[in-house]
């Protein structure tokens, strides 16, 4: 063992040419941490998955590790194992169609290249199904774009009369913005949340990101959200040099915009699906994202939780109180993390979806105009945005204030061919759906490297 | 313990070695695995690990003179026959017959690799090559493929095979083509494979190449050996080649490296069974295979089986835990939840002491500040109870004099059985001369939680005493005393109650001196469960059955049979799942039977009672006071059974605590403490608040209910306790707890 | 509800609670002397409890 490397844990990986299984070693080096495998017959690679700008112990300091068993269970292989997996669902993901109104650089479902779209009749089928092996998931429907059908509001409905518990549609906003009526028959529906796609408030970004400027689309979907009182969450896929000087600014939008964006869930760059070039060395790892969201936003680094349902090198989250003026309180600490198991999947889901969602009986129940939108002031970029005090609440308002008044930020770390680590996927809660089996994100997705 | 000797704490295991077949082939693979996955009909998955080991398993396969028929465990036994692995192997070559293998696009590396010789050893370290990206070409002289088969080989056959698996790479053949010097060729490295007898090229003055690589039956190596030079070959440019430098040259010759089977394989236990049922896919002869591995330790560990931990692994955990750099976590659960039970030391063919291993990085973590306190917390306070002067007691009959036996019954025997103390002191007394008794704790609770300090102060004052006694033999009726204490002072000799009995059968009322033939036990059936701890006397156990039939009881178990029953370690509140499993897996065959569990250890008693076994203490089964299955005493009894025990030996009236200082009688009912032991409230924790609370007057009156109500933080915690008084008589009538803290300033 | 310290009644007065360094607040008794608090166990189950487990992120 070579013994200024450090071994932290031993995991598998993916050869990333033949994607076979093999087994692999998190090592720390001096730069950071690397996932380390070799394939006996692609040879070696190695990936940095932490850039050590967090402390790596401290952040998984409570995950447990897999057991050689458990270990043993996870092939990779999704699509053919049936093995049990190491988590329940949260969430199932079900592509609707692979028609697409944009075509983006980067794309892990690589869509608008199919024209093919399952019938509605499949589809219900497949709602079913999903409500049943999930046991009333949230159900999120994609793609391609599924504002592309018609028909999505009926898919929603028939989706929460199946017993899917919440039901969410991940878009780029644009016939949320340019049709009214659409958006007020997904209300109808009773559609909970809207993960909308947002790079940035630059159209630059767009331009660079999406192929055409967006932004003033994206906003008109926020506000047409707004008024039918569907939460929504902005979800900025970062990519290092294009937006991740952005990333305060987009901070600030979301308060500037609360409560119609009841959340931020970035996502740094995968190389899943469709992307130009090769596979670059050096991803945006989770930490480095998480040191960038609080230089640029003045968030205090020990205010982002790991998550305690899927793995802790996944995921980050926090919570904050939105206060009059638009300043975000951190509600969360890490020090006082007293959350000793696992969160199991259903209280995940619920915990998540509470904060996606917008509870209009609550709102309503604000004050005395039966309204949220007096609660907050004009947003005033010149005062900081984020403050520690909170005016001492009672009980009953704190209570209520931390379902009407929280903005969550949290951030999601997909896998691609490189950093692949089968502790991570084994603990899996986002499923998708495909032919009847509910498949881990980044196992459906997953997409060998090109030279 | 030093880091670095965990590194080689386990050393001596051989758990990860190759089985005796796989370590005398050279060609190698994780046989293991592969049996594994052909049991469950996965070929494609089998045939990937030996394909990258046979290289061309088709050809390899018909070529193979199978070494490992000579070892195979299996055919060592009686009247059974070695396995036929080559017949599995041929399998996953059959259902993969005819298609091509799958073609990677495979970045190019500059290097260039040239391959003198087509057989079988060349062919494979330019495949291997190839597959990394480099660029290679073969020059063989003759028009075919493969070099020196065995007989019976076709060589077409084989050329066109090795052609074919040759698709999934890119790498040029000079067919035809005789090399008579290295000038010919420009290479950054080359593999010289020209069989017995050919050139070697050493003469050869030309420097156009860096790196030189000789190897194949030239050195001595049969086929199969060569096979494995060129893959090792490969393995080693690819090496050289990533720090290359135009002007480095080398020139190498492989060896065969020597391989032997190890001979430990050969005693250890294996299932020999044959499955019944063998499913559609699973191929028949991958079951007789055993898929030999030393797995002694974790057969009879929960621990260790449940994690699949050997002790290599362990060893690497724990530095991993205990690195400064604080990467903590990974093997917390392992150091939490051993017992001490040494099962594993029994059963390991070196004697590996895991138990030590762990306990040391118990301690270890301690130290380094790492553990939480909640782990031992509760232990370590009942200890320091143990030691206080509520429950401490030492005193001898006649202080004039040194005495000859010092009695030691253990602290959870007087929690758990006052009555049964006090007897068996009596008994003891009535054949010594001058007995003193000591009340107390062994230590063991600091031990097991890592205090290294607080472990020594304990034993100190252990010493003290029995100084002060003059040195007399130490006897203890419990076994995880013994075990802790026999080590404490040289001069110190400690023996168990029942060896004790064994030698004076004089004890009356022990060991059925009263002579009758039935005696207490009227032939009633009983199985003994040794605990973990009888291992440290020799013969205690065979002692214990001895008394037990003499008091006149069927033993149905004669042979010792120590095992675990969760209590060792203090794991219960760290790992309680795992505490479970252990009282479990002892409680198993006697749950709902009329069998009488006897025990010598208060703990294991306890553990088994509470799960439904009918389970006694052999003192009392001796003494004929046990009654059935009676039920251990909650938290708070505990304390007032070794408060009793105190007072009655030391001959003053010692009353439950019911409120100190203040004269108070303090009630609470049974339903009111088991709420309290389910939210981890102990009843002094109420006095104090009540005693506090009369004393200073903070309480607060509600004359509707005519009750008072007080609190008072506790750590976390802020307990509130709700009473009515009656001349000194108080009655608890609520307790209820929150974490968040009130603030009071006015 | 009386203070036995004092002995004067005790008065509801907004009394601040911490947990995992927030603060809310809620009136419950207290005496105006010396303020000492009475939290009812309905309280200290329905309303902290659920203040708690708020603040602990479950």
């Amino acid at each position: 063992m070579n013994t200024d490397r450090t071994i932290i844990r031993y995991t598998s990986s993916m050869c990333p040419v033949c994607l076979n299984r093999l087994p692999a070693v998190l090592e720390r080096h001096e730069d950071g941490v690397y996932l380390v495998k070799e394939c006996p017959e692609h040879g070696v690679y190695s990936t940095r998955v932490w850039k050590d700008k967090i402390d790596l112990e401290d952040w998984i300091a409570r995950e447990d590790p897999l057991d050689e068993v458990q270990r043993g269970q996870c092939s990779g292989d999704c699509r053919s194992c049936t093995s049990t997996h190491g988590q329940d669902t949260c969430c199932v993901i079900l592509e609707v169609t692979g028609r697409c109104n944009l075509r983006c650089t980067y794309c892990f479902a690589n869509g608008g290249d199919q024209t093919a779209e399952p019938a509605y009749e499949e589809l219900c089928a497949a709602i079913e199904d999903i409500a049943v092996q999930g046991r009333g998931p949230l159900i999120q429907f994609a793609g391609g774009e599924p504002t592309m059908r018609d028909d999505l509001p009926e898919l929603v409905r028939y989706a929460k009369e199946a017993g899917c518990r919440y039901t969410q549609i991940n878009t780029n906003g644009i016939r949320l913005a340019e049709d009214e009526e659409y958006v007020s028959r997904l209300a109808e529906a009773g559609l909970d949340i809207v993960f909308l796609q947002f790079d940035g408030c630059d159209d630059e970004i767009y331009r660079k990101l999406r192929g055409t400027d967006l932004l003033e689309t994206k906003l008109r979907a926020v506000t047409n959200c707004d008024r039918y009182r569907i939460g929504v969450t902005l979800v900025p896929t970062v990519v290092r040099g294009v937006n991740d000087h952005e990333i305060g600014n987009i901070v600030r939008k979301a308060a500037e915009l609360f409560p119609a964006v009841r959340s931020i869930h970035f996502q740094p760059l995968t190389y899943l699906g469709r992307y130009p070039g090769a596979i670059s060395g050096d991803h945006y790892t989770l930490d480095e994202l998480m040191a960038d969201l609080c230089e640029q936003t003045g968030i205090p680094e020990k205010a982002l939780l790991p998550s305690r349902c899927d793995h802790a090198m996944c995921e980050f989250h926090s919570t904050f109180m939105v206060s009059s003026r638009r300043q975000l309180i951190p509600m969360t600490d890490r020090a006082y993390d007293t959350r000793r198991e696992r969160t199991p999947a259903d209280r995940n889901r619920q915990y998540v979806a509470e904060h996606w969602s917008r509870d209009s009986s609550a709102e309503n129940a604000l004050n005395d105009a039966g309204s949220i939108d007096g609660e907050f002031a004009e947003y005033d970029p010149g005062i900081p945005l984020v403050t520690q005090s909170s005016e001492s609440m009672d009980f009953n308002e704190f209570t209520r204030r931390m379902r009407t008044h929280t903005l969550k930020i949290s951030a999601m770390a997909f896998q691609d061919a490189m950093n692949i680590d089968l502790e991570r996927l084994y603990r899996c809660s986002l499923h998708v759906y495909e032919d009847g089996k509910l498949l881990p994100f980044c196992a459906k997705y997953m997409t060998p490297a090109r030279h | 313990m030093e880091l670095a000797e965990y590194g080689v704490f386990a050393d001596k295991c051989f758990r990860d070695t190759p089985p005796p077949c796989a370590a005398v082939c050279p060609l190698a693979y994780d046989v293991r695995e592969f049996i594994r996955l052909m049991r469950r009909g996965s070929i494609r998955s089998a045939y990937k690990i030996i394909r990258s080991s046979l290289i061309f398993p088709s050809v390899i396969i018909r070529a193979c003179p199978e070494y490992c028929r000579r070892t195979c465990v299996r055919g060592r036994l009686a009247g059974d026959e070695s396995i036929d692995l080559k017949s599995l192997e041929q399998v996953c070559v059959d259902k993969m017959a005819g298609k091509d293998p799958e073609r990677y696009n495979i970045p190019q590396k500059s290097a260039r690799i040239a391959v003198i010789g087509g057989g079988l050893s060349g062919l494979a370290c330019a495949y291997r090559l190839a597959s990394y990206g480099y660029q290679v070409r073969v020059f063989e002289k003759t028009a075919l493929l493969g070099g020196e088969l065995p007989e019976g080989l076709d060589r077409q056959w084989c050329h066109d095979e090795i052609t074919r698996e040759f698709k999934a790479v890119r790498c040029d053949f000079g067919l035809e083509t005789e090399i008579r010097s290295l000038a010919e060729i420009e290479a950054d490295a080359i593999y010289i494979a020209t069989g017995a007898g050919g050139a070697d090229f050493r003469e050869d003055g030309s420097s156009c190449a860096g790196i030189i690589m000789r190897g194949g039956a030239s050195t001595g190596a049969d086929l199969m050996e060569s096979v494995q030079m060129g893959l090792t070959a490969a393995a080693d440019m690819n090496n050289l080649l990533l720090t290359y430098r135009a002007e480095r040259r080398e020139d190498i010759t492989l060896e065969v490296p020597e391989r032997q089977a190890d001979e430990r394989y050969y005693s250890l236990h294996y299932d020999t069974s044959v499955a019944k049922e063998i499913p559609d896919k699973g191929a028949p002869e991958a079951f007789r295979c055993m898929r030999c591995s030393c797995s002694e330790c974790y057969d009879v560990c929960p621990l260790m089986g449940k994690h699949k931990q050997y002790p290599k692994k362990i060893c690497n955990e724990m530095i991993v835990t205990l690195k400064p750099n604080k990467s903590r976590r990974t093997a917390v659960r392992m150091i939490m939840g051993c017992t001490e039970c040494h099962m594993c030391r029994e059963a390991c063919p070196e004697n590996i002491d895991m138990g030590k291993c762990l306990q040391e990085a118990r301690t270890d973590f301690y130290e380094s500040g790492a553990m939480s306190p909640v782990f031992h917390d509760y232990w370590l306070q009942d200890m320091d109870f143990c030691e206080s002067e509520e429950a401490r007691l030492f005193a001898i009959t006649d202080e004039s004099r040194p005495a000859d036996v010092l009695y030691f019954p253990g602290c959870q025997l007087s929690a758990s059985m006052p009555e049964l103390t006090v007897r068996s002191y009596e008994a003891l007394q009535k054949v010594s001369e001058n007995p003193a008794v000591l009340l107390g704790c062994c230590g063991v609770p600091a031990k097991w939680a890592g205090h290294r300090s607080d472990h020594r102060r304990v034993r100190d004052r252990i010493i003290s005493d029995w100084e002060r006694a003059g040195r007399p033999l130490v006897v203890t009726a419990c076994p995880s005393c013994l075990e802790n204490m026999k080590d404490m002072h040289p001069d110190m000799k400690v023996v168990s109650y029942y060896s004790f009995a064994a030698e004076h059968p004089e004890m009356a009322g022990i060991g059925g001196a009263a002579g009758q033939t039935g005696g207490v036990g009227h032939g009633a059936r009983v199985k003994v469960i040794d605990p973990c701890s009888s291992v440290s006397e020799p013969g205690m156990a065979e002692n214990v059955r001895g008394l037990l039939e003499t008091a006149g009881y069927e033993i149905i178990n004669n042979d010792p049979d120590p095992a675990c029953c969760g209590f060792g370690g203090h794991i219960y509140n760290a790992v309680p799942a795992l505490h479970d499993t252990f009282a479990e897996r002892r409680i198993e065959d006697i749950a709902d039977t009329d069998i009488i569990a006897a025990s010598y250890c208060a703990n294991c008693r306890d553990i088994l009672a509470y799960r439904g076994a009918d389970a006694r203490h052999v003192l009392g089964m001796l003494l004929g006071t046990e009654e059935t299955r009676r039920q251990p005493p909650e938290l708070s009894e505990r304390r007032d059974n070794r408060r009793t025990v105190r007072g009655i030996l030391a001959h003053s009236e010692q009353e439950e605590d019911s409120g100190e200082d203040t004269g108070m009688e303090i009630l609470i009912s049974e339903e009111l403490i088991r709420r309290m032991d389910r939210e981890l409230i102990l009843r002094e924790q109420v006095n104090e608040i009540i005693c506090e609370a009369e004393e200073t007057g903070c309480k607060v009156y509600d004359e509707d209910d005519n009750v008072f109500i007080s609190h008072k933080r506790f750590g976390a915690v802020t307990i509130w306790t709700v009473y009515s008084r009656s001349g000194d008589t108080v009655t608890v009538e609520n307790v209820y707890l929150h974490r968040m803290t009130v603030r009071e300033d006015a | 509800m009386k203070c036995c310290k004092c002995n004067v009644e005790m008065i509801e007065k907004k009394t601040t609670f911490e947990y995992l360094g927030h603060e809310a607040n809620y009136p419950v008794l207290r005496c105006p002397v010396c303020g000492q608090a009475y939290v009812p166990e309905e309280l200290a189950k329905s309303k902290i409890a659920e203040v708690e487990t708020l603040l602990e992120e479950k």
